[in-house]
């Protein structure tokens, strides 16, 4: 059997550090590939072989948390793919006046500031 | 991680066919010199290709939040001269002058660039009307020192789509996702004219076999994976797919480098680039708090405490000329004392006795509650939020309800201060130095001829700013030089011993994984190239090394062209490490500024070995060799900056 006719596959791992939520996600069907994965650095995700799914996330190990793929998203804001730091790298704080301790990823979490970045969330994020 | 099944690949396999493409200028690497480089070469009317591993469109940092040293920008009160000459106290001569000179000459002009581009660089919405660090005529905002305004804080998270939609009107062919194995030289000899490169599409495994009359050279700095990689996670400052390729192949094609003994102390990254407050660059001059809210001060470089928030940004209160915080590395005579260098106590090796004697309660805090709101929004809202790589730390913290306005962050302590009592995790180790790189000239030529760089992969190279100034001056020369070149004639025996080299980790079936040996790389630089050294630890590691090159590197298995790119990835990285070590080799001396700790050499810095010692491969074979502190100031180079520039200046 030649290399070209060999039947290349990749291993899918369970993973919650990119989460797609495959109704919001339209998949990008404008374009020949989805913008997340044209953005992702390290090619950690790929097209999904059946279009019409999310795309699937491969070596989520090689995932550098650049988070390039949910800012390349126009529906990022609707969480149609999130990038969940891991456990290890969830940031944590305390509020001043209560002492009360926080991290990212805790249950029963605290509501959501909403206040966006200087000039608003980037251009290619809609709410 | 748990295995839940094989998926289909999603790509056409194209092992076996070559594609072949022809340009005036060849750009390797699409992160931020490379399309500044493919953009103006393109402007001269050549025919420009830009080949990146990533995507152009995302590629390299992805993010900036300060431009800079600006020094050419209309507020700035600091000349070109002074700057150049006080980076050089720093560090003690070993830094890039032309690059430093060049970058300050060019670096408001090149934003201004970006402007135009689209991107956006000044307040032009009034969101910071009356803060002490605009100005209100420009309406730039400044980052550091409110008073010099050398740097300027900018939105770079448009700054990549910016410069991918420039190229796309400058009709630059890009070639993305596109991993460079070679550089392709004159009748495939060492040390002649590079005509070309070779390449494997990551998704295809279609091989690439590039011919151009010149070549940009912008493939960055190595990240984490030489010393701190460890078959887990690979995040850190820079991206992990960052590992030399380009410092590998251009010493394969034999160019010279220089400073590859230097490193430097770096933690490895436990949380999200910027996510945890660093009051050394980003987050400066933000507060750091004791667990009892107690404020933990700044210091200045030459130890006086800072007693107002206002001297940790006017260095004239401080009696000095010039605040560049995470700039200047050591105190030298003349000319630094002008820099006053705030930290934060908390960096600073003493700070762990304090915390012992319980002078200060641990954990510690980035507290921006009570600084003023325009501080506040500067630096989380602007910096964090709109950089481009931090942007996800901003949308996370904030979807979690992080606000900080009324919320303190948990402080770790950052990547250069070792934050031994911080964090007990703290996995300790070495970066490769910023001054670590190929030797060019004040063309961004290197020694071979044809081949132009910029960017990190040039001795002496940080910042956006600096790569983008680079990145363009190289890639006119480079246009230049292709008009007046002859036509290259590609020798086909290298290109095949290129693909057979390429392609062999595809042929096997049992084997090791990249993982395995970058571990492995890993394991040897921490233990021989670690702290301390002597010849005899090095030259032990070496062998090593050498070892794995001939046993492990020939059982690398790539069961896809995903995990080709890796491993082809983890063998440039292991001529980079084997390089590190020769060019360690050749500094018979410590040497403080290149973080060179020798126990057989321990006088540090001797005048005899004040130089550059610069290392190539003549006929397989190590030959090193030097080069003079202010080499480009002497023959064949005018004796001033200011000559030089106006000799070489591309516009």
């Amino acid at each position: 059997m030649s290399m070209s006719e060999k039947k290349i596959t990749v291993p899918i791992e369970s993973t919650k550090w990119i989460e797609f939520d495959p109704n919001i996600c339209n998949r990008c069907l404008d374009l020949e590939e989805p913008r997340c994965v044209k953005a992702c650095k390290m090619d950690m995700l790929m097209t999904n072989p059946d279009r019409s799914k999310p795309p699937l996330v491969i070596y989520p190990d090689e995932c550098c948390d650049c988070g390039c793929c949910v800012h390349a998203c126009p529906l990022a804001l609707q969480e149609a793919i999130k990038l969940n730091f891991p456990i290890s790298e969830q940031v944590r704080w305390k509020n001043k006046e209560t002492g009360k301790h926080y991290r990212i990823g805790m249950p029963n979490p605290p509501p959501p500031n909403k206040k966006p970045p200087v000039s608003g969330w980037y251009p290619e994020a809609k709410e | 991680m748990s295995f839940k099944g094989f998926s289909e690949w999603a790509y056409p396999i194209q092992y076996g066919s070559t594609k072949k493409v022809d340009a005036d200028v060849l750009v390797i690497g699409g992160g931020i010199a490379g399309p500044w480089a493919a953009i103006e070469a393109a402007k001269k009317g050549v025919k420009v290709a830009i080949v990146e591993e990533s995507d152009n469109v995302a590629s390299g940092p992805s993010g900036c939040d300060h431009w800079g040293p600006a020094l050419d920008n209309p507020c700035c009160n600091i000349s070109v001269e002074d700057y150049v000459e006080i980076a050089d106290a720093g560090f003690r001569g070993y830094i890039n002058g032309i690059l430093d000179y060049v970058n300050g000459m060019t670096s408001y002009k090149t934003l201004l660039e970006l402007e135009r581009m689209g991107a956006k660089v000044r307040d032009d919405q009034d969101e910071f009307v009356g803060a002490p660090f605009r100005d209100e005529k420009t309406k730039l905002l400044f980052a550091y020192d409110y008073e010099t305004k050398h740097t300027i804080r900018v939105w770079g998270q448009g700054f990549k789509l910016a410069l991918y939609g420039e190229m796309l009107r400058q009709e630059v062919e890009m070639y993305n996702r596109v991993y460079v194995t070679s550089l392709l030289t004159e009748g495939g000899k060492e040390g002649a004219r590079v005509i070309g490169a070779t390449g494997v599409n990551t998704r295809t495994g279609e091989f690439y076999e590039f011919k151009a009359k010149a070549v940009v050279l912008s493939t960055g700095r190595a990240s984490d994976r030489p010393w701190l990689y460890s078959g887990y996670r690979i995040n850190g400052l820079r991206t992990p797919n960052l590992v030399g390729s380009g410092l590998a192949m251009a010493w394969r094609a034999g160019a010279e480098l220089t400073q590859l003994e230097g490193k430097r102390i770096h933690t490895a990254s436990k949380h999200p680039a910027y996510a945890t407050g660093n009051p050394r660059n980003t987050w400066y001059p933000c507060n750091i708090v004791d667990a009892t809210g107690k404020e933990i001060p700044y210091v200045s470089l030459d130890g006086k405490v800072l007693t107002s928030f206002e001297q940790r940004v006017y260095p004239s209160l401080l009696g000095k000329k010039i605040i560049m915080p995470g700039h200047v590395p050591v105190m030298n005579e003349g000319k630094a004392s002008w820099c006053a260098e705030p930290v934060c106590l908390s960096e600073k090796p003493e700070f762990d006795e304090l915390v012992r004697k319980g002078e200060y309660k641990l954990p510690l805090y980035a507290d921006l509650t009570n600084m003023s709101e325009f501080e506040r929004k500067a630096i989380f809202g602007l910096m964090v939020g709109s950089e481009g790589k931090t942007w996800i730390v901003y949308r996370n913290l904030t979807q979690a309800g992080f606000d900080p306005d009324k919320d303190m962050l948990q402080y770790y302590g950052d990547w250069f201060s070792g934050g031994a009592v911080l964090d007990a995790t703290t996995k300790r180790g070495w970066t490769m130095a910023t001054g670590s790189g190929v030797v060019v000239d004040w063309d961004f030529k290197t020694t071979l001829e044809g081949l132009y760089a910029a960017g990190d992969v040039i001795f002496g190279s940080n910042f956006n700013s600096a790569a983008a100034t680079a990145g363009r001056w190289a890639g006119v020369k480079a246009a230049e030089y292709s008009k007046k070149a002859s036509s290259p004639v590609i020798e086909e025996s290298q290109v095949n011993n290129e693909m057979v080299k390429a392609f062999a980790p595809t042929k096997r079936i049992d084997g090791i994984d990249w993982k395995d040996l970058n571990t492995g790389i890993s394991s040897v630089l921490r233990t021989y190239f670690g702290d301390y050294v002597n010849d005899e630890l090095l030259n032990i590691g070496l062998t090593w090394l050498n070892e794995l090159e001939k046993k492990e590197a020939q059982e690398l298995v790539a069961a896809n062209p995903h995990e080709l790119m890796r491993s082809l990835e983890t063998l440039n990285l292991l001529t980079v490490s084997q390089i590190m070590i020769h060019s360690a080799l050749n500094r018979k001396a410590s040497s403080r500024s290149l973080n060179l700790r020798r126990l057989d050499y321990t006088q540090d810095d001797p005048p005899e070995w004040h130089k550059f010692v610069t290392i190539k491969q003549v006929d397989g074979k190590v030959v090193a060799g030097e080069l003079p502190i202010h080499f480009w100031l002497m023959p064949p180079y005018a004796p001033t900056y200011r000559e030089n520039y106006e000799q070489h200046k591309p516009w």
